[in-house]
């Protein structure tokens, strides 16, 4: 383990564990003195209008701070075992993640549990504190306020967490060697046309979520109207994002790659002289990247995997990588990696 | 799909463009119904006009490989297939012309005067 992993790994250990279960805790005991002031049976549920739940008055300790520190522990597991399995680079796929580093996905995951730890704790510090000297829970007061500002702390906390953090140790290239580059002579020009495409499967996979989501949310619209319209929102935008990038253009050319979206929109592009090295790859989106569409693979690989298979895997001169999954990769690779060696000749 | 031209040939580019079309489907990288990139895509991925690609795929539609479609752009038509069935035939005949000591050039010329 070198100094750098170190260094992300005490990081992650301080903000993904140590300082959300030390700020439950603290908020825990504020509490366990405040519950004797509480009205017993207590408010332990709100609406819009003001309290609509009542119970035991521990349960206003137990839950919040239970939840929150059962969500820590849940999402470090996670983490960690994300960034601790590591798989073969060669052979069959298997659904663990291919990573040999805890990077992006695990410094995410540790800032949000410094960021909902500290939601869940203002959350439980107002529900009980409100209530402080009440002799009826019903005289609750509305706590919207306190939701809409967890609700920021939730944003700023994890976005504190991210930085806090060190900068993830970059991702590494697959192994094998790179694409030997495409014989050209001189004054002979390439250029590589393809397209990705969404696998039909996964599509249909994506789709019955994203459906099933969508009519769950009209469901919970007649129990809970915000809770109904969020989730339906939340799903349209996801199907619109899906729907953006169910066809991508890839041109591999003297200039580098161009990965487009028939509509335009996403666009990314690897300029040739930032190209060191280009791989064909097999691609499997679900075990290494998570699921299929534009994604981060939990080792930091950036990717438009769409589909199970052949692709290219492009290095950056930054430490980034981009996977591309393509039909005749071979081709696009040797043209990719002609044009990255054209432009060293030049300098 | 791969397109290479080479700018110290004597052939004009746009007939480079479409040989190199003309090539990917006799070599089966391409099938009837597949989609052409389009003109403007391919004039910057080779640097070259817009316009000389559009005149290699004029070419190609006028010889029946590909149907050019407003709002489709081109696509491989059905008869491109009888192109991948030559295919064969194309290389036992360069293999026989180059154990005679002609080349792939004088092959192609005594086809161009052979009486239909």
């Amino acid at each position: 383990m070198t100094l750098k992993h170190r260094r992300v790994g005490i990081a992650f250990l301080w903000v993904g564990l140590i300082v959300p279960l030390a700020i439950l805790a603290l908020a825990a005991s504020v509490i366990a003195v405040w519950l004797p002031q509480t009205p017993d049976p207590a408010a332990i549920h709100w609406d819009a209008s003001g309290p609509d739940g009542f119970g035991p008055r521990w349960m206003n300790l137990v839950i919040p701070i239970g939840l929150g520190a059962g969500l820590v522990v849940a999402f470090a597991a996670l983490a960690l075992f994300t960034g601790r399995f590591s798989q073969p680079a060669e052979g069959a796929a298997t659904l663990l993640p291919r990573s040999q580093n805890p990077a992006v996905a695990t410094r995410f995951l540790a800032a949000v549990n410094l960021g909902m730890s500290a939601m869940m704790a203002l959350i439980a510090l107002t529900t009980v504190g409100v209530q402080r000297g009440l002799a009826d829970a019903h005289d609750a007061p509305d706590i919207t306020w306190a939701m809409l500002i967890g609700f920021v702390v939730l944003a700023s906390g994890t976005t504190l967490g991210w930085f806090l953090q060190p900068k993830s140790p970059l991702p590494n290239p697959s192994a094998g060697p790179g694409a030997a580059p495409l014989s050209l002579n001189d004054g002979a020009r390439a250029a590589w046309f393809g397209t990705a495409v969404f696998s039909r499967s996964a599509l249909i996979i994506l789709g019955l979520m994203l459906f099933g989501s969508l009519a769950l949310g009209v469901a919970l619209l007649a129990v809970d109207q915000t809770g109904g319209w969020v989730t339906i929102g939340i799903m349209l935008a996801l199907l619109v994002l899906v729907f953006f990038t169910v066809v991508f253009r890839v041109r591999a050319d003297a200039s580098g790659l161009h990965v487009r979206s028939v509509f335009g929109w996403p666009r990314y592009a690897v300029p040739a002289d930032e190209i060191i090295s280009v791989r064909v790859v097999t691609v499997n989106p679900l075990a290494e990247f998570g699921g299929w569409g534009i994604r981060w693979g939990v080792d930091g690989r950036f990717g438009i995997v769409l589909r199970t298979g052949e692709g290219i895997e492009v290095a950056r001169t930054n430490g980034k990588i981009m996977v591309v999954t393509i039909d005749d990769a071979a081709t696009a690779a040797a043209v990719l990696s002609a044009a990255a060696s054209a432009t060293k000749d030049h300098a | 799909m791969l397109l290479t031209i080479d700018q110290n040939s004597d052939r004009p580019l746009f007939e480079q463009v479409a040989a190199s079309v003309r090539a990917s489907i006799v070599a089966g990288r391409i099938f009837p119904g597949d989609r052409l990139p389009s003109a403007r895509e391919v004039a910057t991925g080779l640097g070259i006009n817009l316009h000389t690609v559009l005149r290699a795929y004029q070419d190609l539609r006028d010889e029946g490989l590909v149907d050019l479609r407003r709002g489709r752009g081109a696509v491989v038509s059905a008869h491109a297939a009888s192109l991948t069935e030559l295919q064969a035939d194309i290389a036992v005949l360069v293999a026989r012309a180059a154990d005679l000591g002609l080349t792939p050039h004088t092959l192609a010329a005594l086809i161009k005067e052979h009486p239909a």
